[in-house]
């Protein structure tokens, strides 16, 4: 006998399992199919943040804004996982008076949109965190960012969404979508068939393989993260994440807007010859990220190079260079792990979510290149649309709609 | 006589009963109890406990030695000074 769901979600990151919790609060039958286990990829090793002064004006910010508001929520009232949620806040520190200038503009912007952040002064920054190097001359610091362990926050969602009845299929992989008609009618999986009116495609990295089991072109390209861990500081810092040592380019100084972001923007046609392809050195953005264990995240690269998940020798050192510029402590330490992982990444860097006209009951979760950042609103607004078709956000900047070329 | 409370993971100190926990919850592999509990995470990344932890998985979770996967190994094998990826910088 065939098994039945009322929904059908293909992924298991944060995503998949936030989503599941969202539907299975408001409706029965929801089922999660997993290819691996839960968290297994980008959402069990990216660096768990909830950023606020990286959001572009807009839907990206308001989900941000309001995912930092559902996390205290879930974190009192729902999980039954200590998922080491701190808002500790988080700095981008700069070495140059050219680069304050910058950031000084860039922050006027924020704070016109509501970003709850501000330029501090030498003084400030190294009372905010003393093991920065003597060189920084400041920061930007916005208190209201937070950091999250994202493996402990996937599987917190996943066991909640579990509690109301949600079922987890892992080890099981999708291998087509089922429609007639015009409509979706079941996926198949390595385990078997399974009949649904309802697909939901949350398999992050992975989502355009999903979108072409249903013959639909989705543009989520895998960009690779290269990451490091130190062993932990005898000395711990003050689990402020920090961001800094960014080349500040002459463009940005004529456009500050531009520095609003540290996203890569493309036009919604282009196509994938459009990726950058840059020498290593190009790719390095300086990301530290002081863990609840003492341990150092350090990251991160940027790069396109397909589903390779290689770690480079010279990634490393590039990233350790500019790390120890910041923290210079960390010459004292070693490191004993690393590791590459796939976010997805869209031309204009927002999700994709939402319905394709092509094919009913076909739902898009996918894109997000800040996951953690957005994903309690992103499944509480996409549960909305599968229930009542009313969702409390304005998904429509991020629908699938606006990647002209790529639907024919 | 083993006990609850003895360590499996010494490095990030995870006790025997916390694997069997997570193990009862549906962690039936290496990087599953790992996920869950944080053994194998710290300075050995798990050389030492990597086989006391898939015994319990066999033991406790029923699963038969050939179905357990290998764990992800990531390097480096050990750990490295941060010193020796740096330019300029002598290796002690």
């Amino acid at each position: 006998m065939k098994e039945k769901a009322n929904v059908v979600i293909v992924g298991g990151g944060i995503i998949g399992s936030s989503l599941a919790y969202s539907l299975a609060r408001r409706i029965s039958g929801i089922l999660v199919v997993e290819k691996e286990g839960i968290g297994s990829q980008a959402s069990g090793s990216n660096y768990g943040m909830v950023w606020l002064q990286t959001r572009l004006a807009g839907l990206d910010l308001m989900m941000a804004r309001r995912s930092l508001e559902m996390y205290e929520e879930l974190v009192s009232e729902v999980f039954d996982l200590d998922i080491e949620f701190e808002k500790k806040g988080g700095m981008t520190v700069f070495r140059t008076v050219e680069q304050k200038t910058v950031m000084e503009r860039v922050v006027q912007e924020q704070q016109k949109l509501g970003i709850p952040v501000r330029v501090v002064d030498a003084l400030e920054t190294h009372d905010l965190e003393s093991a920065l190097a003597p060189e920084i001359i400041g920061a930007t610091y916005c208190p209201e960012e937070a950091q999250l362990n994202p493996i402990l926050t996937t599987l917190a969602f996943a066991r909640a969404a579990q509690r109301h009845g949600a079922i987890f299929k892992t080890g099981t992989e999708v291998t087509g979508i089922r429609t007639e008609k015009g409509r979706v009618t079941g996926v198949l999986t390595s385990q078997g068939e399974i009949e649904t009116p309802w697909v939901v495609n949350a398999a992050g990295a992975w989502a355009r393989g999903v979108a072409q089991m249903a013959f639909l072109e989705l543009p989520v390209f895998p960009q690779r993260l290269q990451s490091l861990v130190t062993e932990p500081l005898a000395q711990r810092l003050l689990h402020r994440v920090l961001q800094g040592g960014r080349m500040v380019s002459q463009e940005e100084i004529d456009h500050p807007e531009k520095a609003l972001s540290f996203a890569i923007k493309l036009s919604p046609d282009a196509d994938e010859k459009s990726l950058p392809v840059e020498p290593l050195e190009d790719c390095i953005f300086p990301f530290l990220k002081p863990t609840r264990s003492g341990n150092m995240v350090i990251g991160t690269t940027s790069e396109f190079v397909g589903h390779d998940k290689g770690v480079l020798p010279k990634a490393l050192s590039l990233m350790m260079q500019r790390a120890v510029e910041i923290v210079p402590r960390l010459k004292e330490v070693s490191i004993i792990r690393t590791w590459a992982n796939f976010v997805p990444f869209t031309f204009d860097s927002l999700p994709v979510l939402g319905r394709v006209p092509e094919l009913e009951g076909f739902l898009i979760a996918a894109g997000h290149a800040h996951a953690m950042s957005h994903a309690p609103a992103t499944a509480e607004a996409l549960a909305e649309l599968i229930v009542n078709n009313q969702p409390s956000l304005p998904l429509e900047e991020a629908s699938p709609l606006r990647f002209r070329q790529w639907h024919r | 006589m083993r006990d609850a409370e003895e360590f499996v993971c010494r490095c990030e100190e995870v006790k025997r009963e916390s694997i069997e926990q997570a193990i009862k919850e549906g962690a039936l592999t290496l990087d599953a109890v790992k996920r869950l509990t944080r053994a194998g995470m710290g300075l050995c990344q798990g050389r030492t406990c990597r086989r006391l932890v898939s015994r319990l998985i066999v033991e406790v979770g029923g699963k038969s030695r050939e179905d357990l996967p290998p764990p992800t190994v990531r390097p480096p094998v050990r750990p490295i000074p941060v010193r020796s990826l740096i330019k300029g910088e002598d290796v002690l």
